[in-house]
């Protein structure tokens, strides 16, 4: 029956699979280096912002700009002007390996303003109360900022994971490997219709996938 | 007992820098002492500089200029690390309670003392403790949505005298509460300073909880002090307007405006409508009695109140005095050698 439905698929099963895992691979790695960064980055910019608990114009300026910068490139042109840089970073620019570090680069500034908004939005009595308790910035920023906003950042979280598949399919155009890749070899170069019709149905699978779980630790969060 | 001071403002001015470089002058020139122990209220309007005023006690603002002093140390040119361990000695409650959402009761009393070092059990049976002292002994494992405004203020409260602090600093604590519940935290407020001897400052742009919980008063008028002394002086003679204005707010002498202009007293030419504010209450039905033996003026008492503030008495009448010009005038000068404050609110 499925060989009837989508025969080209059955017959390069074996590749579908790798590209499957490549993608998963890549959403894994990326996902997970470019939240720890924004995270990082987005409590920087909330901490350092004018009345911020560790306000430094200068730090939150330079850091403005940077991810002002970043965000205005298509994500196309940034892998092609990462390459020299990708190279010294991974070793290669091409394969999943050589696809880590411009989607690490294309999503942080995305997923930083996320993080920051979703900081932002903690009501400011909430913080001020931290200080008036006498706690310090870091026990501020762990014991309030972040435990605080965890459900609005698993909220956003959802959403770039989401982006960030987009872009993994991006990647497959530059040779980059996993399910873009194997769409525009085989459903796109040689036509076969159903290729492209099974990748857009594991990417529907991954993405509802993330979705209810960013949902669930979203829900499971608010009190 | 001399009372020894515990927190000072000398010469406090704060400008806040607004987007078009000119400067907002939230105070100016502030001056007080509030005594140890003591309850110290300040009021004011919204957008006086109350907040502003109060948050430079626990370093959250700094003066422009001018020092505040928390007993022996400035409190605006400490390091902060210094400064934090202040804070520890300064609770703080606000309008919106400010409880954590995504804790629990117990873990958000617990939230001062999570990095202090202190044993798991100790912690437990701290904030059990003061759990019981607000009385929410067993509302420890639910989330604050669960609660109503009275109780998260409580729990709020706890939380701020978890670290023992000597001074509880309270900004319009009351305010987002209905009267009842107003009253119970303010009733709450008054036992800690009994029981536990802490000095409470509070803001407010309400007389009521001055009246009900205050032993001094500070009034602030767009960021200047306009008066300030013990509670029960100032309502017995107050001295500017705006004071009287706040006074006005919580007597039961007030007439309505309708009263006086609709001549529904139908005042006649040799009648005088006067307020008195007298301490003395004992005295003044001789008093009453003696005005119409001696000067042969009739006294229609309209509204009589007394108030109980600082467990001292304080009266109020609103009357109508009838009697030739002269006699009422004699009446009138006798009343002020009495040393009663009388107002005149209306004659024919
Ligand atoms: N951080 C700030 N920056 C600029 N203006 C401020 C700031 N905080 C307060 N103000 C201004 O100072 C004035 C007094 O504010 P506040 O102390 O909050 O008054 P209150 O608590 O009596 O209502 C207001 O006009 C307010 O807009
Ligand atoms: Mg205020």
């Amino acid at each position: 029956m499925l060989d009837k439905i989508f025969p080209n698929v059955v017959f390069n099963f074996p590749i579908f699979k790798t590209a499957i895992y490549q993608t998963l691979e890549m959403l894994a790695i990326t996902g997970t280096i470019s939240f720890i960064i924004s995270v990082i980055l987005g409590i920087i910019l909330v901490v350092t912002k004018k009345d911020g608990i560790l306000s430094n114009l200068i730090i939150w300026n330079i850091l403005d700009k940077i991810i002002n910068l970043f965000r205005s490139i298509p994500f196309i042109i940034l892998i092609a002007a990462l390459i020299p840089l990708t190279r010294i970073i991974s070793g290669t620019a091409i394969g999943v390996k050589g696809t880590i570090f411009p989607l690490i680069v294309g999503i942080v500034p995305f997923f930083a303003r996320q993080i920051e908004s979703s900081l932002n939005e903690l009501d400011e009595g909430l913080i001020e109360s931290g200080q008036v308790m006498g706690l310090s910035p870091m026990q501020i920023i762990w014991s309030i900022y972040l435990k605080e906003s965890i459900s609005s950042m698993a909220r956003v979280t959802t959403i770039t994971i989401i982006s960030l598949v987009g872009l993994t399919a991006i990647v497959g155009v530059v040779g980059g490997g996993g399910i873009g890749d194997f769409a525009i070899q085989y459903g796109y170069q040689q036509n076969e219709q159903d290729s492209t019709i099974a990748c857009i149905l594991v990417l529907l699978v991954i993405v509802t996938i993330v979705q209810i779980i960013g949902t669930l630790i979203s829900r499971r969060a608010t009190h | 007992m001399v009372a020894s001071e515990i927190i000072r403002f000398d010469h406090v001015s704060k400008e806040f820098e607004k987007n078009d470089k000119q400067e907002l002058q939230v105070l100016k020139d502030v001056n007080l002492t509030i005594n140890e122990g003591s309850i110290f209220g300040i009021i004011g309007y919204s957008g006086a500089g109350k907040s502003t005023l109060i948050r430079c006690i626990n370093g959250i603002e700094k003066p422009t200029t001018g020092d505040v002093y928390f007993r022996d140390t400035v409190i605006n040119n400490i390091p902060n690390k210094q400064l934090r361990e202040r804070r520890k000695e300064i609770g703080m409650i606000f309008q919106q309670f400010n409880l954590m959402p995504s804790r629990t009761v117990f873990e958000n009393v617990a939230l001062p003392i999570k990095y202090s070092g202190l044993a798991k059990d100790e912690i437990k049976a701290k904030v059990n403790q003061l759990l019981e002292l607000v009385g929410l002994p067993d509302k420890l494992d639910v989330y604050p949505s669960t609660l109503s405004g009275g109780q998260k203020q409580r729990v709020a409260i706890a939380r701020a005298l978890v670290n023992d602090p000597q001074i509880l600093l309270c900004d319009e604590a009351t305010s987002a509460l209905d009267p009842q519940t107003t009253a119970d935290i303010l009733k709450l407020l008054k036992r800690l300073n009994d029981e536990l001897g802490i000095t409470i400052v509070v803001v407010t742009h309400e007389m009521q909880v001055i009246e009900d919980l205050c032993e001094y008063v500070a009034v602030l008028d767009t960021g200047k002090i306009v008066e300030q002394g013990d509670v029960y002086s100032m309502f017995a003679d107050p001295q500017q307007e705006l004071t009287r204005k706040f006074i006005s707010t919580t007597s039961k002498l007030n007439l309505p405006d309708e009263v006086l202009d609709s001549d529904l007293l139908h005042l006649v030419d040799n009648q005088l409508l006067i307020k008195i504010t007298y301490v003395n209450t004992e005295a003044i039905e001789p008093l009453i009695s003696h005005i119409s033996r001696q000067f042969e003026v009739d006294a229609n008492i309209i509204v009589g109140d007394i108030k109980i503030l600082q467990q001292k008495p304080l009266g109020g009448l609103v009357i109508i005095l009838d009697g030739t010009k002269a006699n009422i005038e004699a009446t009138v000068q006798y009343i002020n050698d009495q040393n009663i404050r009388l107002e005149v609110l209306d004659h024919a």
